[in-house]
């Protein structure tokens, strides 16, 4: 399985964008002069995807997303948009938007339904895998507009990225999208031979250590387990506070100077992804 | 009254000389040895007590390095960089175990060349100058090429673990891969006869890992209640599909792959006959300019102002390799 976006969790959390009192929402009028991120529900011409786009802009998930990301600074304007790509994936290029592909979001919500029968795990991976490949990509182009150099493979750097982002939602909504994320990785059914290694991606296996690694730095109360339980095996998990302190300094270093810290109080403040986690409880 | 004056001059002089000292060693790389007159290539183990001696084998290797000056030659390849700490290097026989590679300390600023290490390069150069004798390879070989090649980039790989550390650098992706990129981007700037021995060193290295030693993770776990099922946790690791993938290296076809798409990325001319061979698939092929140049940004962008650019020109236009290190074939 190449990078999987749960449509269901998107939804679930555009649909607490919705109900939540206004109060409890990122004063996103207030920032709307200032915003430097443009979203954009494109139209599926495949109506296979229909439900999937009414449902994506009726729950206003991509205004969430606009409204967290909006402490950032940005030399020019940054599109993040849902699209119908011809392919699960369309890497991000130079100047273009940030794209998450209703063939990925379809893609995903099969193949949960496909390794769970149960509503609430389901809830949780298609959350978990939809917000990953947003922040993903949307990682991928805070690189290129922010200028930020990279060493290591860009794949992976935006998969660090974007462990480090989810970990920064409240204890809640943080566990549910990383465990939603863990989930996809870890049910892949990827097997790697020959030249596949040559791929720019990697490996979901090795894409699942990596998040997993961060979420056990980050909050060793909720997934110290992974840990305990030997998941990550120990030659693994003695560095996982380094592989963490390095990507919140790459962080400081080269992203923070470009954050607003009075809005980034108020984003932190804010209740995120509430949708998702009622429609959880109501499971 | 007086004495106590003195005793606190004196203090205070000492203070100054310690610093002194600490002073005159930050910003240079230089050799640490073991004991006097060692030259740095230590006769024992490291860290372990008490230490032991060399095998005859690994002895040999010992008098092989230093007779090559390979420690002297590394410090002089990295006298341009200014390091904010003091970098030292040596090698030793590491902890004595046949699995021992060379690393980078972080905190201690060190990097320890592992005598078993260079025995594995040498077994490995062996083993594929007698597959080209048997077969083809995708470009032609010869040992000491390959021996010096897979030494020297290990050794910018762990100068890259250095700078990263020492420099503070910030780094998004996984330090391993980083640290390949940087051995791969230092190995092109030195004319093509340097570079080439280097990546094909690289790439021939993990070439053998990947294909002949199996080294990449399996697709099936094998039976437990196999008689050859390993008893050790880690071993255990190594042969189940999902645990393999645990490791912060790259598998050994990951970092075959990413070395040759940076070297073919920045130098295509160079590496044209490794393309030609078709050791890159098409579709990581069109994006190794790509990958070069975000490389090269990074390094300008957090390595580049730590270095001294009148130093520079005069090490770009030595010579590193001697003889047959450069031979082809």
């Amino acid at each position: 399985m190449k990078r999987k976006l749960p449509v269901i969790a998107f939804a679930a959390l555009s649909s607490l964008a919705l109900t939540a009192p206004a109060a409890a929402q990122p004063s996103t009028s207030a920032t709307a002069q200032q915003l430097s991120v443009k979203i954009v529900y494109e139209s599926p011409t495949n109506t296979k995807f229909t439900p999937i786009y009414e449902r994506l802009k009726q729950r206003r998930v991509l205004e969430e997303l606009q409204a967290f990301m909006a402490p950032l600074r940005l030399p020019r304007e940054l599109t993040v948009r849902i699209a119908q790509c011809g392919s699960q994936n369309l890497p991000y290029k130079p100047q273009g938007p940030a794209t998450v592909c209703y063939e990925l979001i379809d893609q995903i919500e099969r193949f949960v339904a496909s390794h769970t029968r149960d509503a609430n795990l389901a809830q949780t991976a298609i959350t978990g895998g939809f917000v990953q490949a947003v922040l993903h990509e949307t990682s991928h182009a805070l690189f290129e507009v922010l200028q930020v150099p990279i060493w290591g493979r860009e794949d992976d750097a935006a998969d660090r990225l974007a462990a480090l982002i989810m970990m920064q939602f409240g204890d809640d909504v943080a566990n549910m999208v990383m465990y939603g994320t863990q989930l996809l990785f870890r049910w892949s059914d990827q097997k790697w031979t020959g030249n596949a290694f040559a791929s720019e991606v990697s490996p979901d296996y090795q894409r699942y250590f990596n998040y997993a690694c961060i979420a056990v730095a980050a909050n060793w109360p909720q997934f110290g387990g992974l840990v305990i339980n030997k998941i990550i095996p120990q030659h693994r998990a003695a560095r996982c506070e380094g592989e963490y302190n390095q990507i919140r300094k790459a962080f400081d270093l080269r992203i923070m100077p470009h954050l607003d810290p009075d809005l980034l109080v108020q984003v932190r403040a804010t209740a995120w992804l509430n949708w998702a986690n009622q429609q959880a409880n109501q499971q | 009254m007086k004495t106590v004056l003195v005793r606190a001059l004196l203090t205070i002089a000492f203070a100054l000389s310690l610093a002194n000292a600490v002073w005159a060693q930050t910003g240079k790389v230089f050799i640490r040895e073991g004991e006097k007159g060692d030259g740095g290539y230590w006769k024992t183990t490291y860290g372990v007590n008490p230490p032991k001696t060399l095998s005859p084998e690994h002895a040999a290797i010992r008098d092989r390095l230093m007779k090559r000056r390979v420690l002297e030659e590394y410090v002089d390849f990295l006298s341009p960089v200014r390091w904010p700490h003091a970098l030292k290097l040596f090698a030793s026989d590491c902890s004595g175990g046949s699995g021992d590679s060379t690393y980078y300390s972080p905190g201690n600023y060190y990097i320890n060349v592992c005598y078993p290490f260079v025995a594995g390069y040498e077994k490995a150069a062996d083993f594929l100058v007698q597959v080209q004798n048997k077969q083809k390879l995708w470009t032609p070989v010869s040992r000491d090429a390959l021996v010096a090649g897979m030494f020297v980039a290990t050794l910018m790989h762990e100068t890259g673990h250095a700078a990263f550390d020492i420099m503070e650098v910030p780094v998004f992706g996984r330090e391993e891969d980083a640290a390949d990129q940087m051995s791969m981007l230092l190995a092109l700037q030195f004319g093509r006869d340097n570079a080439r021995t280097v990546v094909k060193g690289r790439a021939y290295f993990w070439a053998f890992e990947s294909l002949w030693m199996r080294a990449d993770p399996p697709i099936a776990k094998p039976d437990p209640r196999s008689p050859n099922y390993p008893k050790d946790p880690m071993q255990q690791c190594w042969v189940d599909p999902f645990c393999s993938y645990s490791d912060e290296h790259g598998t050994a076809g990951q970092r075959m792959y990413n070395s040759l798409c940076i070297a073919y990325g920045g130098q295509p001319e160079w590496f044209k006959d490794f393309i030609e061979a078709h050791w890159l698939p098409p579709d990581r092929e069109k994006n190794c300019s790509a990958e070069y140049q975000r490389v090269k940004f990074a390094f300008q962008k957090t390595i580049l102002p730590f270095i001294d650019q009148e130093q520079m020109k005069k090490n770009l236009t030595k010579s590193w390799f001697q003889g047959t290190e450069i031979k082809e074939r």
